[in-house]
């Protein structure tokens, strides 16, 4: 019994769970498409390699999953500079002494100590909250609306990794207890944005607009999350794939000789229908010869004027048209 | 009395309400289906209790009215069915998504608040609060007083 628990050695366990990295860096800026990995499925060569490439691709979008969940919504991937935050103009005053009215005549010299240049970090992080927030709020009391935390959420978290970029420059080590708090600020603002969402959708719309958000509605899980289930589900969607355009080549196909087999019978019908004519024309002929029958040249004609004048007398006569002889 | 201890609501499925969790399409024809997923009930005898569960069904949508998301009413197709899971037509949209109407008053709601008197917040922060903070001319105190007196002009207007 004991036995069961005393591991004497590493090797047996290798391979029996599977490794992902989860820590890979995502450098492509394309992976921040939710659907990424599956187009990707959907495009692989269907050769001896198929499977070994899904697990492949599985393995991949595991790995880059918590990269992606950090950076995707804001595409933060590849960013070196901006990080999404608004651009604010250097010479302005903070908006902590804006409305001051002594700063209206004070010298330049007062008024750049004073301004945005000069701001530590901390006002530098209000003013970009302050002009996230302006874009969306509703009114300018406005502190409590889900579009104005929405706002300051998205600050906060672009901010703060631009703080995790800044940190890397200077040492290898990665600032978790900051990653991670960014972390609970992306998933407070996805919230949020599902409330907002579910409340008011055309809000919803011009806040992630004006915001440069990217939401994605999240899926219905309709499979166990495991690499064999996900190849699974890729093969199955990839055969169906295969087999419809397989079909729609087919119907191409018969669609083509369907029309050229009506156009050759058309020319042969043609063919035998002059055939046919010039055969009728040679019988007539003969019967003519033959005796059979007449040759008639022109059309037969009623004497129109006589019975015209007929017609006439006997309305005169009698009151009404004398009766017609020739079968109309 | 049935085996089970949990009993299926007596209501039957000939008129259901549910969201529309998913839409495809059916057949040669391309017919929109919504996928609605319906809340109904069942009472456990020992509990003596109500349980909610949901069932899901498929509900043809020709005039593609349901969105995903939105509260529709759906209704069972009598006689042949276009598919054998194909259980229901979708009758008409109860609620739409992300457009919370009050059934009582029939007034739009953002987020607990009627959403005219948002609106009314809006114009009145406007008035009372942004136009004389835009006069460049006047001292900020001279601003807050012409504030404060828009203030009581609205007050004493009510």
């Amino acid at each position: 019994m004991i036995r069961r628990f005393v591991h004497t050695s590493a090797q047996v366990q290798r391979g029996r769970t599977a490794f992902y990295n989860i820590h890979q860096k995502v450098n492509d800026p394309a992976k921040q498409d939710p659907d990424y990995f599956e187009k990707k499925a959907r495009s692989l060569p269907l050769d001896e390699n198929y499977i070994d490439a899904l697990s492949k691709l599985y393995y991949e979008k595991i790995g880059s999953e918590r990269d992606l969940g950090l950076k995707a919504a804001d595409n933060l991937i590849l960013e070196k500079e901006e990080f999404g935050l608004p651009k604010i103009d250097k010479t302005k005053l903070r908006s902590k002494y804006e409305d001051l009215d002594v700063m209206q005549n004070a010298p330049e010299l007062v008024k750049k100590i004073f301004s945005v240049e000069m701001a530590t970090r901390k006002e530098l992080s209000h003013e970009w909250k302050n002009s996230l927030i302006k874009s969306v709020r509703q009114h300018s009391l406005d502190s409590n609306s889900l579009e104005m935390k929405i706002a300051w959420l998205t600050a906060l978290i672009r901010h703060w990794s631009l703080l995790v970029n800044d940190m890397a420059k200077t040492s290898e080590k990665k600032p978790t207890w900051l990653t991670h708090r960014i972390w609970l600020v992306i998933n407070e603002r996805r919230k949020c944005l599902r409330i907002l969402r579910e409340q008011n959708e055309a809000a919803f719309e011009t806040t992630i607009k004006s915001l440069k958000i990217s939401y994605h509605v999240p899926k219905k899980m309709t499979h166990v999350k495991t690499r064999k289930a996900w190849a699974e589900a890729q093969l199955k969607l990839r055969v169906e794939k295969e087999k419809e355009a397989r079909l729609e080549e087919l119907h191409e196909k018969y669609d083509k000789e369907l029309e050229e087999h009506r156009r050759d019978t058309e020319l042969k019908r043609a063919e035998l229908r002059s055939e046919l004519e010039n055969v009728t024309e040679k019988m007539s002929k003969i019967a003519v010869i033959e005796g059979k029958s007449f040759k008639i040249d022109g059309k037969y004609e009623p004497a129109l004027i006589s019975s015209l004048t007929e017609n006439v007398i006997h309305s005169n006569l009698f009151y009404h048209p004398p009766p017609n002889m020739v079968q109309q | 009395m049935p085996k089970t201890s949990v009993w299926k609501t007596r209501v039957g499925s000939q008129i259901l309400m549910g969201k529309v969790t998913d839409i495809t399409q059916i057949g040669i024809d391309r017919i929109p289906c919504a996928h609605v997923r319906c809340q109904m009930n069942e009472f456990n005898i020992y509990l003596k209790k109500y349980f909610a569960r949901s069932f899901d069904f498929w509900a043809l949508d020709r005039n593609s009215v349901g969105n995903i998301g939105d509260t529709i009413l759906i209704k069972r197709i009598e006689g042949e069915r276009p598919k054998a899971n194909v259980s229901h037509t979708v009758d008409r949209v109860v609620f739409k998504f992300g457009n919370v109407v009050d059934p009582v008053t029939g007034r739009k709601i953002f987020n607990d608040t009627f959403a005219d008197e948002v609106d009314l917040k809006k114009l009145l922060v406007e008035e009372i609060v942004d136009k004389p903070m835009e006069q460049d001319s006047l001292l900020f105190e001279e601003r807050r007083a012409l504030q404060i007196k828009t203030l009581e002009n609205e007050k004493s207007n009510v």
